[in-house]
């Protein structure tokens, strides 16, 4: 089926066409305008959403990596450090459990016993 | 995308707003040339289809709202394809809810003129806009075609409008129209040989 039999009624029905788009009122165009703006404004959000989608997703994945490290560490695959700088495994787990609620309670009296000087009987002076 | 690739490119957004932003603009005055370049053509293939400036308006505005959504992040030169197919959807929606509103009329027993007059009682108040449609009602011929295209069947006029008004190439057309390009020279032959009947151009 073809579609090149123009006779003049393609081209004169489209003239008319234009005319009519070119002589639209005022009141028409300002409201196209107003929407054309409104929908503009729709855009931005969409846009944004790129980013709303990554960066939540990056603070999770930044969680997890620090959620995997810290198991790791407790299972000995890190050897917890006592050198100045590194974070202290074994603190870590002294201060996650309840049940060292006594000991930290208590810091202040073994401090002051890890400071007392050791006598030759193996006991602590003073 | 690695981890690594998403962090870094997160890091960059977070460092870099200016990039981020340069680009959304430019995207966005690409968008509106787009916009401005089609919502009048849009407005009269819409006017003509429902014969209703108002509804058209509504239409038009929809249309242009969910190309901003849901694809402006696309290809410009999918665009147009995409923003027609939008537009006929809405057409055909409308005219779906029209035939039903006119179904349940029928069952109430109620005229349209007389459920319009209940519904809004500013209908009787002269509006502005009238006085376009007014104007372009003394095109005689204009008004003729409108009126043979009215008398097409949904899908012919579609093809008709965006064939010959838009300029829509086939592949373009059948797209918008969400049909096969054979299809879209069936309806578009048939709307010819129609409208040349009607307005005399045998």
């Amino acid at each position: 089926m073809t579609e090149k039999h123009d006779d003049g009624l393609e081209t004169h029905t489209r003239a008319l066409f234009d005319a009519s788009v070119e002589s639209l009122d005022s009141r028409t165009r300002s409201k196209l305008t107003q929407a054309r703006h409104a929908a503009l404004a729709e855009m931005r959000p969409a846009q944004r959403r790129w980013m709303q989608t990554w960066i939540p997703l990056t603070g999770v994945t930044a969680v997890a990596i620090l959620a995997v490290w810290l198991g790791l560490g407790q299972s000995g695959a890190i050897k917890p450090s006592s050198e100045a700088g590194e974070l202290p495994l074994d603190d870590f787990d002294i201060v996650a459990e309840n049940a060292n609620l006594e000991l930290l309670e208590e810091v202040e009296f073994y401090a002051w016993i890890a400071a007392q000087p050791v006598s030759s009987h193996g006991e602590h002076s003073g | 995308m690695t981890l690594s690739d998403t962090l870094m490119l997160a890091m960059r957004l977070e460092e870099d707003p200016a990039y981020s932003k340069e680009h959304s603009l430019e995207q966005s005055r690409e968008l509106e040339r787009f916009l401005g370049g089609v919502e009048r053509r849009a407005f009269r293939i819409a006017s003509i289809a429902v014969r209703n400036d108002d509804d058209a308006l509504d239409i038009v505005q929809d249309a242009m709202l969910q190309l901003a959504r849901r694809y402006s992040d696309r290809p410009a030169a999918e665009w147009r394809p995409l923003f027609y197919r939008i537009l006929q959807n809405r057409i055909r929606d409308f005219q779906r809810r029209a035939k039903v509103r006119a179904k349940v009329i029928g069952w109430f027993s109620i005229g349209p003129a007389e459920r319009d007059e209940q519904a809004d009682p500013y209908e009787a108040v002269p509006d502005p806009a009238a006085s376009a449609v007014d104007r372009l009602s003394t095109d005689e011929s204009m008004s003729k075609l409108e009126a043979a295209l009215s008398l097409l069947p949904g899908r012919q006029q579609e093809a008709f409008m965006l064939r010959n008004f838009e300029g829509l190439n086939v592949a373009q057309t059948a797209m918008a129209m969400g049909c096969s390009e054979g299809s879209v020279k069936t309806h578009y032959s048939r709307a010819v040989r129609t409208l040349r009947e009607q307005l005399g151009y045998d």
